[in-house]
């Protein structure tokens, strides 16, 4: 009879991974897999028909926009939304801007938010917790409230209309969340791992890079992938302390397409399919690096 | 591990130097001096390609006559109010800004905009010579801007539906209501009339529905006294509401997407400015083709405007350059260059050619009630900086009449007690 | 395990309050740089009259937050912020908690549609509202004319333009933005788990849903109190942009939430002190509701 052991704690000798993946291909034909499978659909259809919708959209000849009854194939296509966006706009110098400023702000973030989740976790001293505390206070207010504080800050700073200055104010939009989900993880991590290598003599910093990162790995992924997507995304701080036109991330050359008096629908969504190529492009490679780190076995027995 | 060198003091020590470089950095203040710019123009119109060509010929007669350079500064269209207030606010803002109605007088009672008299004087020109929109932007006996551009309203419809419905242009109310009638075809999602009825830009609620208002005499403000329960007022607002009810117009849109949807020719009319068929003009030839305009078919006398202006923000870094900027704009050449191509009302008379007016005879009307002083406009100027909040609040009450199917009264009646809280 | 001598355990104790220090410092400075500085000075500004410049001074003490608690407009603001954050979070964890659950367990296509998922939790929020603007529109949407099509609904349903639906539109499309994340950050949570105590249970005969409940919920609890309680705190102080493209507020104020309101204060009536004061007190209630999940939620998971 083997017992549940609570998490945290790795199990005992007595149970031993067959192999470094989990435990067979067993598969349980009968009503379980097919509801599994309407559970799926149900998931699936209110991702995939609005995506649909927002491709069809984006490639529908401008007429059609507003045809009644909506035609919900793709018939009435021009396609050549899509290339009137690169003719139109700068959007490739604007992901370029974007792809710089979500690489630095999530390295920077993982950076200083994974040793102070780390330093949060194992030390829950009072202090610890105020800091804790802090770090969610500063994500109580709108932040439509802080932009003209912020914007003084960075003038002072001579950070206005600067990409370092931006990337410094990215970094701080990602760096709560990272901190308190490194926390988590970490938190999952038994102190023991820690013990037992600074017995060996490692400093705290050796012991986080040597032995705790190693074991996370997924979670520091879904931290970097969370990090890329939300800067990349930003455009408050992004439309405050930019200036120059031709410093725009996209998220906010996005907004030039709506026009004073026109929106043109079909542009808009051209333009977005095309934002969100790169991070979907990057969630594609980093999942087989997470898969990669757990089929390593990962979680040390 | 062996101990390190650093110690704790000199750690604290070096990060307090890096902090200090960081908040001194080069934080040295706009070193350029102010004859030679570049200065910073912020107008979002400058997107649109028409504007582009219009606004370089503004710039182009500034380069040439004071050899500084102009960057075009101006965050997207959508951006633009909360990217402006927040530079003002913090005391960086551009040299030459777009102001509207609803923020102009806001901007001078927080001391934000510089007086702009000299421009004009400069120029030998006086504030009566210009369009009398202009004389908005005269506060404390000061001005404060030059218009860019000002847009009196006219009833646009496309008389291709109308054709087809074998309508004519309606000249009263009970054509109007019958034309508009006509022209609605729900079974094909076409409307015979389209206005704002979304929440969220309170101004623009305002701009779209005030023609209504006008159209019947009515009124919310007499001076600073509010009126919405004015009879006439309640008479515009029960057509509204039967419009809405009758689905006549199409519901929760915004002003931009209505406008759109005029382009496509899926709204047979609007009460609105003549951009409308000059935006049409670059997204759909052929139904931009089929818009026109006729007289105001609303038995009231008073047309409305919209106006944007230019002024120079007082804490601009160049504010004389900022200053000649306006000046290049009310060059008589330059005036026709931005007219020609934008096809609205600009500040000098002389800037609408017979070419243009030739071209578009319809636009004569609107010339005409622009220059004559009878396009009123639509925001409550008298009670100064509460406006927006008075806006905000007529707004809201409409709305809460077509949404929670209220009556005007009783709409009204909540309305104007707010009104009369703003004191 | 023998332990350093006197004079050399006060040498590793300093190492490690310097390591403290070199870990939590950096990202200390970074946020009070970029937002406890200007939290400061919002609340500074909270207690200046209205239209006071920046910088300068003119106490009005608590004015602006009497004004704002005796309106009515406020408490229905906060009604409607409680509302839209308690539907949100819960719809989100729950499709987020599915969605990770279908891939842990995988299950046929199931990371198929987490890649699909990348696609609403990527797209700018802006473009995100617009697409669902047309699918709810009332007159022109595809949402209402399958609806009527597939003999669902008689007439078109006001999504966007009635004010009882309106409140759940807008909570479904931030669901629809969020839950990807939720799922990602529940994903690894699942993945942190020993696969032994999946296998032992599954040894044991367990089903499906108990291995869910017994095994991987309580495994979770760490990362789902951590995910909840920041997602709470984000909805219910930052989200903006969805609800502000879909309804602008509307109908009729139904879904205007206190962002909404600090927007319209700040933004659109250019009263940035009264704003301050209404940014505070949302600052308050979402500190309030911390408080209530640090008693009931993260003593628990940290035990």
């Amino acid at each position: 009879m083997t017992t549940l052991v609570a998490p945290g704690h790795t199990a005992s000798a007595t149970a031993q991974p067959p192999t470094g993946r989990r435990a067979g291909r067993r598969r349980r034909r009968g009503p379980g897999t097919w509801a599994a499978a309407i559970v799926v659909l149900l998931v699936a259809l209110p991702v995939a028909l609005p995506v649909y919708w927002v491709i069809l959209t984006a490639v529908r000849r401008r007429d059609a926009l507003y045809a009644v009854p909506p035609k919900l194939l793709p018939v009435a296509i021009d396609p050549g939304a899509v290339a009137e966006v690169f003719r139109e706009t700068e959007i490739l110098h604007w992901m370029g801007t974007s792809l710089l400023l979500s690489t630095a702000s999530t390295a920077a973030a993982t950076l200083l938010g994974v040793p102070a989740g780390y330093a949060l976790s194992r030390h829950t001293s009072r202090s610890a917790r105020a800091y804790a505390s802090g770090v969610l206070v500063t994500q109580m207010m709108p932040p439509l409230l802080l932009l003209v504080p912020i914007f003084v800050v960075f003038r002072e700073s001579g950070l206005t209309d600067s990409l370092t200055g931006l990337i410094v104010a990215d970094t701080a939009v990602i760096l709560p969340l990272a901190i308190w989900m490194s926390k988590a993880m970490i938190d999952q991590i038994p102190r023991e791992l820690d013990e037992a290598a600074m017995v060996d003599g490692c400093s705290p910093w050796r012991v986080l890079v040597s032995v705790i990162m190693p074991v996370c790995r997924p979670g520091l992924a879904a931290v970097a992938i969370y990090g890329f997507i939300e800067v990349w995304d930003e455009f408050l701080f992004a439309k405050t302390l930019i200036v120059s036109p031709d410093r725009w991330p996209a998220s906010v050359g996005l907004y030039s397409f709506e026009g004073q008096d026109l929106i043109p629908v079909n542009l808009v969504m051209a333009a977005a399919i095309l934002f969100t190529l790169p991070p979907l492009v990057l969630f594609l490679i980093t999942r087989r690096g997470l898969v990669a780190g757990l089929a390593a076995g990962a979680v040390k027995g | 591990m062996t101990g390190q060198p650093l110690s704790r003091r000199g750690f604290l020590q070096g990060s307090a130097a890096l902090a200090a470089v960081a908040l001194t950095g080069c934080s040295g203040s706009g070193s350029g001096s102010d004859s030679t710019g570049p200065i910073a123009v912020a107008d979002p119109s400058y997107t649109q390609p028409a504007y582009k060509t219009a606004m370089d010929a503004v710039t182009k007669q500034f380069t040439k006559q004071t050899g500084a350079k102009v960057n075009q500064v101006a965050p997207p269209s959508a951006q633009y109010t909360s990217a402006v207030l927040t530079q003002l606010q913090a005391g960086s803002p551009p040299d030459v800004i777009r102001i509207d109605d609803p923020q102009l007088s806001t901007y001078v009672a927080n001391g934000w905009l510089l007086p702009v008299d000299d421009v004009l004087s400069d120029l030998n020109l006086k504030v009566s010579d210009l369009v009398p929109a202009n004389g908005d932007a005269v506060i404390d006996g000061k001005l404060y801007g030059i218009v860019k551009e000002s847009n009196p309203r006219a009833y646009i419809y496309n008389k291709a539906i109308f054709d087809k419905a074998g309508v004519a242009a309606p000249t009263d109310l009970a054509s109007l209501e019958q034309a508009i009638r006509k022209t609605t075809d729900a079974r094909s999602g076409q409307f015979g009339i389209g206005f704002n009825t979304k929440q969220g830009d309170p101004p623009t609620l305002f701009i779209q529905l005030m023609p209504f208002i006008y159209g019947f005499d009515g009124k919310f403000f007499d001076g600073a006294k509010p009126t919405a329960t004015d009879p006439k007022t309640l008479e515009a607002l029960e057509f509204i509401k039967k419009l809405w009810v009758d689905n006549l117009v199409p519901r929760g849109l915004d002003a931009v997407t209505i406008n759109t949807l005029v382009a496509q020719g899926k709204v047979a009319s609007t009460i609105n400015g003549a951009f409308v068929i000059f935006q049409a003009k670059t997204v759909n030839a052929a139904v931009a083709a089929q818009l026109t305009t006729a007289p105001n078919p609303l038995p009231g006398k008073t047309t409305m405007r919209a106006s944007a202006i230019w002024g120079v923000p007082a804490k601009a870094k160049h504010p004389d350059l900022g200053k000649k900027y306006l000046k290049a704009l009310l060059d008589p050449t330059v005036q026709q260059t931005f007219q020609y191509n934008t096809g609205v009302v600009v500040a000098r008379r002389e800037g609408i050619t017979d070419k243009f007016l030739h071209e578009n005879p319809w636009f004569q009307p609107i010339v005409d009630s622009a220059f004559s002083g009878s396009a009123v406009s639509y925001f409550p100027q008298a009670i100064g900086a509460k406006g927006n909040q008075a806006v905000q609040i007529i707004g809201n009450g409409i709305l809460d009449m077509l949404y929670n199917n209220k009556s005007p009264e009783a709409a009204m009646r909540e309305t104007q007690s707010k009104l009369e809280g703003l004191g | 395990m023998s332990r350093p001598g006197g004079r050399r355990r006060s040498g590793a104790a300093k190492a490690r309050t310097l390591a403290q220090l070199t870990m939590l410092g950096p990202a200390a400075v970074v946020l009070v740089a970029v937002f406890g500085l200007p939290l400061c000075y919002s609340l500074f500004s909270s207690f200046q009259a209205s239209g006071t410049g920046f910088g300068q001074l003119d106490w009005i003490g608590l004015a602006h937050y009497q004004t704002l608690l005796s309106g009515r407009a406020f408490w229905r603001a906060t009604l409607i912020s409680l509302i839209f954050t308690g539907g949100c979070v819960l719809l989100t964890y729950l499709a987020g908690l599915v969605l990770a659950l279908l891939v842990h367990r995988r299950l046929p296509f199931a990371r198929t549609v987490q890649v699909m998922s990348i696609v609403p939790w990527a797209m700018p929020y802006v473009a995100a509202a617009m697409i669902w603007a047309n699918i709810f529109d009332y007159q022109y949407g595809p949402l209402n004319w399958v609806l009527r099509d597939l003999g669902l609904i008689n007439e078109n349903a006001g999504w966007l333009t009635s004010p009882q639906l309106a409140l759940v539109s807008v909570i479904f499309v931030q669901v629809w933005k969020l839950f990807p994340l939720a799922a990602v950050m529940l994903l690894s949570g699942l993945q942190a788990i020993p696969a032994e105590q999946e296998e032992a249970a599954a040894m044991d005969g367990a089903g499906q849903w108990h291995t869910v409940r017994y095994v991987l919920l309580p495994g979770l609890r760490g990362v789902s109190t951590i995910l909840t309680l920041l997602m709470t705190i984000w909805v219910f102080g930052r989200s903006f942009t969805v609800i502000y493209v879909l309804t602008g507020g509307g109908p009729a104020d139904a879904t205007t939430t206190l962002v909404l309101r600090t927007f319209a204060i700040g933004f659109q009536q250019f009263d940035t002190q009264a704003a301050s004061a209404l940014g505070t007190v949302i600052l308050v209630i979402a500190g309030l509701l911390t408080t209530l999940y640090w008693r009931f939620g993260l003593r628990r998971a940290e035990a």
